[in-house]
């Protein structure tokens, strides 16, 4: 069960979180991946960018990029709680095997 | 006699690297449109131009870039 593997999730966020409550969010984003016994490496933020077309009526989004570690058990409740979270326009997540944990016996 | 022109995929070579993170370098793979090229335009392998197909397509999910230039747009 302490087989993780590596993972990085990108977050398209609500622009006017840049105003208010980002910090916030992102800590709530971190809970969320950090839901079974994965570990966020690192969080990058990309900042406000311009969307290459309207989605939910937003022309702007903020990007966040997280990459972690977890069980593959762990992603569909990751995915389940990212669906629910508010400010969240669209997520995606993808395997990163940079970030793998070397199996400990 | 005429030397064949060198037909060699770029991504084999290391020149580029195929992911959604570099959308901006996944455009020369798209026409001005934002369709993605075929691969005799790409001059891709069959497994990188696999692989830049699917980097678009989650650029475009993310909105990091577009599907064409009539989508979102038309039915408005």
């Amino acid at each position: 069960m302490n087989n993780l593997k590596g993972y990085e999730v990108m977050y398209l966020l609500d622009p006017e979180l840049e105003e208010e409550g980002l910090d916030e969010k992102k800590e709530r984003l971190k809970s969320i991946v950090e839901s079974g016994q994965g570990e966020v490496k690192s969080l990058e933020e990309w900042g406000k960018k311009r969307l290459a077309y309207e989605i939910q009526g937003f022309n702007r989004g903020l990007y966040l990029l997280v990459e972690f570690n977890a069980s593959p058990d762990d992603i569909d409740e990751i995915s389940d709680k990212s669906n629910v979270e508010e400010g969240v326009i669209r997520y995606q997540i993808f395997r990163n095997d940079e970030l793998a944990e070397p199996v400990s016996s | 006699m005429g030397r064949r022109r060198s037909n060699r995929c770029s991504a084999c070579e290391g020149k580029i690297d195929l992911d959604y993170k570099q959308y901006n370098k996944l455009k020369q793979f798209t026409n001005r449109s934002g369709k993605i090229l075929p691969r005799r335009a790409t001059k891709l392998c069959e497994k990188h131009q696999r692989k830049a197909a699917e980097a678009i397509k989650s650029a475009r999910y993310l909105g990091l870039l577009p599907y064409g230039d009539e989508h979102g747009s038309a039915w408005k």
